[in-house]
């Protein structure tokens, strides 16, 4: 589908190129199809077969899910970078009620992880509006609480794949319509994401609390009503990604997911999802988590030397946000300028 | 209700005296101290102890804190000497705190070791895992699965752990310094990092790299789990995963036709085994300089090297096969 476009800008007029340009997610798609081309070659035309691509889908579902949620929190100006151990949590408390055959049902598993990841968001919400507390300081505390949490309720043992429940271990593994049922969860949920920012008023809130929250005050919006929802919603998501690890690997271990926050708000902002809130789509968060999955994966098939391969990663995403920066910054200027004529 | 709790406390404490008290005859007592109470790969250590006092005719006493402290280990080691009691073995919770603890002991002429954990001032570290032995089992796994030749490779945990990174050079000497390993071609050593998705990642990524691919070995718990599960999840793959990995966590992929037909790790009874005969064979004399060894009651000879920071230190013997057969009886314990 990448190549497809690539085809058809080339075709077209040098204006309908720029035109397409214009937009943020036609750059970020365009580093995204030269990144693929580079690892493609790199590789020897490894990278592009089917096993790859589903091995990716597969094993990054859980990022591009948390991706969504961290970009809601991010459009109200907020941060959480309390993710990894909300995910860590829930699928602990989740795998080892499994344990303990409390939960029978794979699908009651993973409402029940989004339930507690659900709660875990409620908290920080919380602790942001009410305690006025500045939301990196609120995670950053609440990350500890939530990862000592998850040894404290396992003992600091692990949920081994023998005791997890049969149904939930093949759904990670299986497939709809040749897709992973793992990146059905992320198509579902970028439809309702779409959705949900675009058509409902709840939707156009968020924004407007993250551009501007005076504005939105005065016109009436309950500003600390739309955050707590929002960080809700992300601990939601949190929780989910905690049932989706937790099927795909079959195991629970206290330390999962831990640092799984950076990626995720690389993702964010490599998608051109700005830290000061209000700006962004849920497009290009699903471009950016793609960019980061593709980055991650390809690294050590490219042949690339471990002591390496963490500062490639880290080079290509800086470079990945700056021609994304400069590319946007661009077409604003020429935007402004035609409305200036 | 408190009041209830107190005297129950007191009891209990009363009851605690009293077996303080029974150390104090003059059967000769050994101690094992755990890092806590409650850890099920603790009790297999302790119960290894027992049965080597109970062979030597000795009586075997086990104190542990409540929880992993260091503090606690002090006091408790304190009251041994109090007892005392002719040897100590301990699994520290600190590799320095608690120094002049255990030299008041040995001053006092209790024999002092450390199993497990190693900590200043102890006079001998029973070390369950030489790193020679450990690269020996690895390679003959790898030699064993691959039927003699073929491509392997290595997903290890980060690209700057110390054990493995220790495990992977001693690899790499046996294998280089023995004509029979000719035929085994090491492909590559890849880092997961120990984490689910980054060692999911590296596997299937040398699933892809290496076609002809027979053997992955990984010698850490939470690679051998990523790995195991992605040949699981790829019955036709034809790969099989060798390495170290905690029973209770493989049970789903170890036996004769599953994704990994063995595996190792260290065996905790023959840990707490070896400390007892350790402590006997420094209360009788043998143990000499570094570089010398001796034969302990067990029958074993076992030699005599530089620890850090113990002063000496022996190495237990091979890591501990788990197979299909024992895996489950295992799987309980840790």
């Amino acid at each position: 589908m990448n190549k497809k476009t690539d085809n058809k800008t080339n075709n077209k007029s040098f204006s309908k190129v720029f035109g397409l340009l214009r937009s943020r997610e036609a750059s970020l798609l365009l580093v995204m199809i030269l990144l693929v081309a580079v690892i493609q070659w790199r590789s020897g035309g490894m990278f592009l077969t089917g096993t790859v691509l589903t091995q990716l889908t597969q094993n990054y579902a859980y990022t591009m899910v948390l991706s969504f949620g961290m970009f809601l929190v991010l459009l109200i100006g907020g941060i959480d970078i309390s993710i990894g151990a909300t995910l860590a949590l829930s699928g602990m408390s989740t795998s080892l009620l499994m344990a303990e055959g409390i939960i029978k049902n794979p699908l009651l598993a993973f409402l029940f992880s989004i339930l507690v990841g659900t709660i875990c968001g409620c908290i920080i919400g919380v602790t942001i509006t009410k305690g006025k507390v500045i939301p990196i300081i609120a995670t950053l505390g609440l990350q500890y609480i939530f990862r000592g949490l998850t040894y404290m309720v396992s003992g600091s043992k692990w949920v081994s794949s023998d005791q997890m429940l049969a149904g939930y271990k093949s759904f990670a593994q299986g497939s709809f319509l040749g897709l992973n049922n793992l990146f059905w969860i992320v198509i579902v949920l970028f439809v309702v994401m779409l959705v949900f920012l675009k058509w409902t008023n709840f939707g156009r809130q968020i924004y407007e609390v993250g551009s501007n929250p005076d504005a939105a005050r005065i016109s009436g919006i309950r500003i600390d009503r739309v955050k707590i929802t929002v960080y809700a919603i992300n601990g939601a998501i949190a929780g989910l990604a905690g049932a989706m690890y937790t099927s795909m690997y079959a195991t629970a271990q206290g330390n999962m997911a831990n640092g799984a926050e950076m990626d995720v708000i690389a993702a964010c902002v490599i998608g051109g999802v700005s830290l000061d809130g209000g700006q962004g789509s849920v497009t290009g968060v699903l471009l950016g988590a793609t960019t980061i999955a593709i980055i991650s994966k390809s690294l050590s098939l490219v042949g690339i030397d471990a002591f390496w391969q963490q500062a490639l990663k880290g080079a290509i995403i800086a470079v990945a946000v700056l021609v994304n920066v400069i590319v946007q910054r661009n077409a604003a200027r020429k935007a402004l300028e035609g409305r200036e004529i | 209700m408190k009041k209830l709790i107190a005297m129950l406390l007191a009891v209990v404490m009363v009851l605690g005296l009293v077996a303080c008290n029974g150390g104090k005859s003059n059967e000769p007592v050994y101690a094992i101290i755990c890092k806590d109470a409650s850890n099920p790969y603790m009790s297999r250590m302790v119960q290894g102890f027992t049965e080597a006092c109970n062979k030597l005719g000795i009586k075997a006493l086990e104190k542990s804190p409540e929880t992993t402290s260091a503090e606690d280990q002090i006091a408790i080691i304190n009251d041994l000497v109090a007892q005392g009691v002719k040897g100590i073995a301990i699994a520290a919770n600190d590799a320095a705190a608690l120094k002049a603890t255990i030299k008041a002991a040995t001053d006092r002429g209790i024999a002092v070791v450390t199993l497990d954990s190693d900590t200043d001032g102890s006079q001998m570290f029973v070390n369950q895992a030489g790193v020679k032995e450990v690269a020996q089992v690895l390679v003959d796994s790898v030699f064993d699965m691959t039927g003699g030749e073929g491509e392997f490779a290595v997903l290890s945990a980060s690209s700057t752990a110390t054990n493995q990174n220790a495990w992977i050079a001693a690899m790499d000497t046996i294998i280089k310094g023995d004509s029979k390993y000719a035929k085994l071609k090491w492909v590559e050593t890849v880092y997961g990092d120990d984490e689910s998705q980054k060692s999911t990642d590296e596997m299937q990524n040398l699933m892809t790299k290496y076609p002809n691919l027979e053997v992955v070995c990984c010698p850490t718990t939470v690679g051998v789990l990523a790995a195991a599960q992605v040949v699981a999840n790829n019955p036709d793959c034809g790969i099989k995963i060798a390495g170290l990995g905690l029973p209770s966590e493989m049970k789903d992929y170890v036996g004769e036709d599953k994704a990994c037909p063995y595996m190792y790790l260290w065996n905790p009874i023959d840990v707490g085994n070896c400390a007892a005969y350790m402590i006997k064979s420094i209360l009788d004399g043998k143990v000499g300089a570094v570089g010398t060894s001796f034969t302990a009651d067990n029958g074993k000879t076992y030699e005599i090297s530089a620890g850090d920071p113990a002063e000496k230190q022996i190495i237990v013997g091979p890591p501990f096969q788990f197979t299909g057969e024992n895996i489950n009886d295992w799987a309980g314990v840790y």
